[in-house]
């Protein structure tokens, strides 16, 4: 007798309630290192997920469901950076950064110099308490710093890219970008590699 | 010029400074490595959708599906007026913005 093939169970989740299942955590985590706000990442992982509703009839599976949601999201992202340039547009930064004042003494000597990191990058970025503190650092970077920072060291945009994007001159750009790394090398260093070098040099 | 070389050499020389300079740059590294490995990874479990958001989201994408079904049914509209304009959606293939390294 003919053996019976088992029917495969079918999901009993719709397409939308699978998608936030699967990926809701993925894409939550996605906006708030884009963006650095977790009540802004929601509502973009609402959007997107809503977006995909109206858009899956044309989903052909030609990347996996997560990277077409993704690309969504990605384009939610930049709509509401562009949005939100418009409104509070990126202003010339002047002045010295007040995170690197607690560097040097007055006459610009090192007060602390800055600790040995582990030689063995390996061993800590493997580890989970590593990346959180990674992200804790990244969401405190304020406001332009984070947006650059995000756009170039997570998105990998051009220089040119993200000038156009926030119109910024070069030289403004350049010093946004070494900002947001000193700030992420200072919070990493408080929260994760161990204090100042005591030593004087 | 003199400033220039005057600041190489103080680099050359300034331990605090090489090694200053050198984290500088791991955090390139890091945040590369987060994007290619961490983030795809599914393993870590770094980010939870808090639950408000993850049962608000639910009841959105219900209400969406009911909306669509219901849209989906009824007969095209003769004219066009505000009840029956719908949001233009994104078009699924057009995942560009690929900018990953």
């Amino acid at each position: 007798m003919e053996e019976r093939m088992p029917t495969p169970k079918k999901d009993p989740r719709s397409d939308p309630e699978r998608w936030l299942d699967e990926h809701g955590n993925y894409l939550f985590g996605y906006a708030v290192t884009r963006l650095r706000d977790r009540a802004l990442a929601e509502d973009m992982v609402q959007e997107t997920l809503l977006a995909a509703i109206q858009g899956r009839d044309r989903f052909e599976g030609r990347s996996s469901e997560r990277t077409w949601l993704v690309g969504i999201l990605k384009h939610k992202i930049l709509d509401h950076i562009r949005r939100k340039n418009r409104e509070i547009p990126v202003t010339e930064v002047v002045g010295p950064d007040e995170s690197i004042d607690v560097l040097f003494d007055e006459r610009g000597k090192w007060k602390y110099g800055p600790s040995a990191w582990a030689d063995d990058p390996e061993l800590s970025v493997t580890e989970k308490e590593f990346w959180t503190a990674f992200i804790r650092c990244l969401e405190k970077l304020p406001g332009h710093l984070g947006q650059v920072f995000a756009l170039r060291e997570l998105e990998g945009f051009e220089r040119s890219e993200i000038r156009n994007l926030l119109g910024l001159t070069s030289t403004n750009l350049g010093v946004i970008l070494h900002r947001a790394r000193m700030r992420l090398r200072r919070c990493l260093e408080v929260n994760w590699f161990g204090e100042e070098d005591s030593g004087r040099e | 010029l003199g400033e220039r070389l005057a600041v190489r050499l103080h680099l050359m020389m300034c331990r605090f400074c090489s090694r200053y300079r050198k984290q500088l740059q791991m955090l390139r590294v890091v945040a590369n490595r987060y994007v290619q490995e961490i983030e795809p990874s599914r393993s870590l479990d770094l980010f939870s959708l808090p639950e408000e958001a993850r049962s608000r989201i639910q009841r959105a994408l219900a209400d969406q599906m009911l909306e669509k079904h219901r849209y989906s049914n009824q007969e095209p509209p003769s004219r066009l007026d505000s009840t029956t304009l719908t949001t233009p959606s994104i078009p699924a293939a057009s995942c560009g913005m690929q900018k990953y390294r």
